[in-house]
């Protein structure tokens, strides 16, 4: 490799880095279900409520003005905030389901996860501890 | 085409002959106070058990704030059909403009009671709140919920949100098809079973329960009891969704009695025709004495079709989704049948958009008519050959059979708008609505959505109606 297609490398992994964090999905660490990417996306755009071995689920999401809540909606979900907050919006004021919690920092998602036996979140992986179990990453 | 004259007008002031006395209007509101106060009491009973209650509690609300406009000064449009006014050429204000609030208490992770607060201006011409959810709702298992209390009718894809104009793309629910029931609310219990297989979502709802929904007239349509199922499926970027809604209902004026309580013959070309009512003791252009059920063997049987007492007011619907999150295509059709003089009808509408980042611009189609019914008076051959005499001398001309016809409208609708979420929680929205009223039957008519004020039937004009809004949604 030249040492301009290797400059040219690195520096798309800079890019690439300073697009979004690596993120963590989560769950508490006693969680056993089989819990893949398709059932993430479902549960956080509220079109699932359950996990696949049949547990309810309580999501929890970032504050609608964090970088990582705009990462993971749209690097992930495939949506914008708005969207997601439209699509929860039907199901809040139809009192079929309660908005995902939201909060502002790894610690306190980390937090309610590592206490909460049926809560699913998403951190920067970097702020991932040994009380929770991860999915995967992305 | 003919004009309607006041005649054929007739028919239809007799379906929407809605009413309702004020006495009936306090029934209303003690019923809603009474429904406050349980759940009032509930989340106070609540209360007592939990050591943190405000951790259990939890509001939200949405609202949108829109002016909207015709293009006709005589011709005003009315976002449901209990308005007892709209917007004509001039911006007004309150014709979609809405404000919810919502609380939640939960009493324990399964059951919650819900109540939320609808403030929009109504059939009595103010913006007094009304109790539009108040339930509480357990969840037997993560699959089972069953709830009671007040919620809305399903009977709709987006009956359950047509208030929250935030959740959908549009800036109200297509007149076409949501004004062909204008019933919200529901008063009853549910049981919904939510489950997945595989990569489907899927959910069954079964519903029961009843309503009293006021007119501006003072009037009521008294819902004795409505039981329906919806199902939907999802898959994908697709969701499928299959609603009935099996209902009695009555016509009622102000005191309780069923409208109308004659019906109108007609006797004539043009519409000319002559109101017979049971209650006549000689019935018009008869011998002295003879009624009317006396001199027309079906008149009773007439006379049924024309009351509202106890008539079914079935709805089916199908609606078809595509989202895959920048394209979306949204298509429902529904038919109501009523069997009688308020038409059964059949509804359709399409909303395509498509999403550049917060912006999105739609447009959508809908269509709506109603499905006519005629009955033939059996008239005595002496009785016809008198009356038709009285038909030539007023100057009209005699038809073969006199017959009644329930109301007949046909409408289409061609929309385009655009959705800006230019903050978060908010969203601006500006919408053409391009409203053909059709004649239909014969009859000239005014369509879904509109006070004409003066002039001609709409649909008599030729030419559409267009109807400009530009709205703000929030939630929070």
């Amino acid at each position: 490799m030249t040492l301009v297609s290797k400059t040219f490398a690195l520096s798309l992994l800079i890019l690439s880095a300073s697009v979004h964090a690596e993120i963590a999905v989560i769950v508490h660490a006693e969680n056993t279900a089989s819990i893949n990417e398709d059932d993430v996306k479902k549960i956080f755009m509220g079109k699932l409520a359950q996990f696949p071995d049949g547990k309810p689920t309580s999501p929890v999401t970032f504050n609608i003005d964090s970088s990582i809540r705009e990462n993971f909606d749209t690097g992930f979900l495939s949506r914008q905030t708005h969207q997601i907050e439209a699509m929860w919006s039907k199901l809040v004021f139809t009192g079929k389901s309660s908005a995902p919690k939201v909060v502002d920092s790894s610690a306190a998602a980390l937090e309610y996860v590592s206490s909460n036996p049926n809560a699913i979140a998403y951190i920067d992986a970097k702020d991932v501890t040994p009380n929770v179990k991860v999915l995967f990453k992305f | 085409m003919k004009h309607i004259n006041e005649a054929k007008k007739r028919p239809i002031d007799m379906a929407y002959g809605n009413t309702i006395g004020y006495q009936k209007v306090r029934e209303v509101r003690h019923r809603l106070s009474v429904c406050f106060m349980a759940c009032a009491s509930l989340c106070w009973a609540g209360t007592s058990h939990a050591d943190s209650w405000l951790d259990n509690f939890s509001y939200s609300g949405f609202g949108t704030l829109s002016a909207v406009k015709t293009n006709n000064q005589d011709i005003e449009f009315i976002q449901n059909n209990r308005l007892p006014d709209g917007a004509a050429k001039n911006w007004r204000f309150d014709n979609d403009s809405v404000f919810g609030l919502q609380s939640q208490y939960a009493f324990s992770g399964r059951t919650k009671a819900v109540v939320q607060l609808l403030s929009r201006r109504n059939h009595r011409n103010n913006y007094e709140p009304q109790l539009d959810w108040a339930y509480v709702s357990h969840k037997l298992n993560p699959n089972y919920t069953v709830r009671a209390g007040r919620f809305i009718s399903p009977v709709f894809f987006a009956s359950d949100y047509r208030n929250v104009n935030y959740s959908n793309a549009w800036v109200r629910p297509p007149i076409d098809m949501y004004s062909q029931a204008t019933i919200n609310n529901i008063d009853g219990a549910d049981i919904v079973y939510r489950n997945f297989y595989e990569d489907f979502t899927y959910q069954l709802q079964f519903y029961a329960g009843q309503y009293t929904l006021p007119f501006p007239n003072g009037g009521d349509i008294k819902f004795h009891h409505m039981a329906g199922i919806t199902g939907s499926v999802e898959y994908e970027s697709w969701t499928l969704r299959l609603g009935y809604m099996d209902a009695k209902h009555s016509n009622r004026d102000g005191n309780g009695t069923v409208q109308p309580t004659g019906v109108r013959m007609i006797v004539g070309q043009d519409g000319v025709g002559l109101t017979l009512s049971p209650a006549d003791a000689t019935c018009a252009f008869a011998q002295p004495g003879t009624t009317c059920a006396q001199l027309i063997p079906n008149f009773n049987s007439i006379m049924d079709f024309v009351r509202r007492d106890k008539k079914p007011f079935d709805l089916a619907n199908l609606a078809v989704v595509y989202d895959n999150g920048l394209l979306f295509n949204q298509f429902e059709i529904m038919h109501r049948q009523t069997d009688s003089i308020l038409s059964n009808g059949m509804a359709a509408y399409n909303i395509m958009g498509y999403r550049f980042g917060k912006i999105m611009p739609y447009v959508s189609y809908s269509y709506s008519k109603t499905l006519n019914e005629t009955r033939y008076f059996d008239v005595p051959a002496w009785y016809k050959t008198g009356l038709d005499e009285a038909v030539i001398d007023a100057g009209f001309k005699t038809i073969d059979r006199y017959y009644i016809t329930n109301i007949s409208n046909r409408q289409n609708t061609l929309s385009a708008g655009v959705r800006y979420d230019f903050y978060k929680g908010m969203a601006l929205k500006i919408q053409i609505d391009k409203v053909r009223p059709l004649e239909h039957m014969g009859m000239d008519n005014d369509g879904n959505g509109f006070i004409r004020r003066d002039g001609l039937p709409i649909s008599a004009l030729g030419r559409s109606i267009f109807v400009s809004t530009v709205s703000i949604d929030f939630i929070f």
